[in-house]
């Protein structure tokens, strides 16, 4: 964490509320990033990023400066996200809504780059939607942003062995669902 | 051979020794189910891995800024509310106390008696139902008392067996209906 992060989190705690807008400014990506793979739609992924703010912004005399601030943030998110996915259900996911695609956006791919960009994304979002919300979490957790078990434990409020236990088994869910897409496709392909 | 071991080691990903690699390296060579599944797990992860971050929507400080205007409105909306309920709810229940310590028709004092004078009366009321009940059986002949501890006996017993009759009817019916 920065020395400029660090500054800024002492001056919202004691009610610097631009001090905190900053802090949304710098850290709105990994928050955004995570709430959008959680919940597959860009929407709710930015209402949930802006809870996840607002919840960390209330609970900010409770932080503990010895921990990253990014985890703290990401595991209110992660756990708003889980909360969201229990009670609302997300069964497909919208590929329209992917910000790339947004033909108003001048950096926008060739559609080449786009149609190969798409089909990846479905086939992530497939791949993810298979997982519980609590699993789905601690997949993106571990492989997208890197954090250890132990890191995993503590920001959904799991033990070391249950976040272990509940990796082990998503690795095999995801191993069996692109099996399947192997047999799948073999199948497409002698029948072609 | 055991496939659980090897399938548990590459979905694990615990740290292993040098010599459990070899073996899973080797066990991969020859088993085509393992080896798929691994080969299915690296491309899942891969897939998830190198994903691209997801930019936030542009304008989010923006937007951030009016939802927490909003919200602080809101809350402090919602704290005036708390306030004036938690004093309106004090000032009711002072006021409600007032009335009954001090009024004469519901002091405090009147009721205390009002409701020990009650007590008594009943607890009167069981004592002479008790002693009724008590000198009845004293000037009872004992046939009598058997006779009529008997007929209590047989109502009983008729009771049970007609609800005993009743319920397996009705579990015969059910029975029947649903053949």
């Amino acid at each position: 964490m920065k020395q400029l992060d660090q500054q800024w989190i002492e001056k919202a705690r004691h009610g610097d509320e631009e001090a905190f807008t900053m802090l949304v400014e710098t850290y709105q990506t990994p928050v955004y990033n995570l709430c959008f793979r959680m919940l597959g739609e860009s929407t709710a992924a930015e209402d949930a990023a802006q809870e996840t703010f607002w919840r960390a912004y209330q609970n900010l005399k409770r932080y503990d400066p010895q921990r990253p601030f990014t985890t703290w943030l990401l595991s209110i998110a992660a756990h708003y996200c889980i909360d969201q996915q229990r009670k609302r259900r997300y069964p497909v996911f919208e590929l329209d809504e992917f910000p790339d695609f947004d033909l108003a956006d001048p950096e926008i791919p060739n559609p080449e780059s786009a149609a190969i960009s798409n089909a990846e994304d479905e086939v992530l979002h497939q791949l993810i939607n298979k997982l519980t919300p609590l699993d789905r979490a601690a997949v993106i957790l571990k492989y997208w942003y890197g954090c250890s078990e132990e890191e995993i434990a503590t920001m959904l409020s799991l033990t070391i062995s249950a976040v272990k236990s509940r990796l082990h088994r998503s690795r095999q869910q995801l191993a069996a669902f692109a099996l399947q897409q192997e047999s799948f496709s073999l199948e497409g392909g002698i029948e072609q | 051979m055991n496939h659980d071991h090897y399938r548990n080691l590459i979905l694990d990903e615990e740290p292993i020794t040098p010599q459990e690699q070899a073996d899973l390296d080797q066990h991969l060579q020859s088993c085509e189910e393992c080896a798929r599944l691994s080969r299915a797990l690296h491309k899942s992860l891969n897939i998830i891995s190198s994903a691209p971050e997801v930019q936030a929507p542009q304008g989010f400080t923006r937007n951030w800024l009016v939802e927490f205007e909003r919200r602080k409105r809101a809350q402090e909306r919602k704290q005036a509310r708390t306030l004036i309920i938690a004093l309106s709810s004090g000032i009711l229940v002072v006021v409600l106390a007032a009335l009954i310590i001090f009024l004469p028709e519901f002091s405090l004092i009147s009721l205390t008696a009002g409701l020990i004078t009650t007590v008594v009366q009943l607890a009167g009321t069981f004592e002479r139902v008790w002693t009724f009940l008590v000198s009845l059986f004293q000037s009872t002949r004992p046939s009598t008392l058997v006779f009529t501890l008997f007929i209590l006996v047989a109502w009983i017993l008729l009771a049970c067996f007609t609800l005993g009759l009743s319920v397996w009817k009705l579990a015969i019916k059910k029975i029947e209906v649903k053949k």
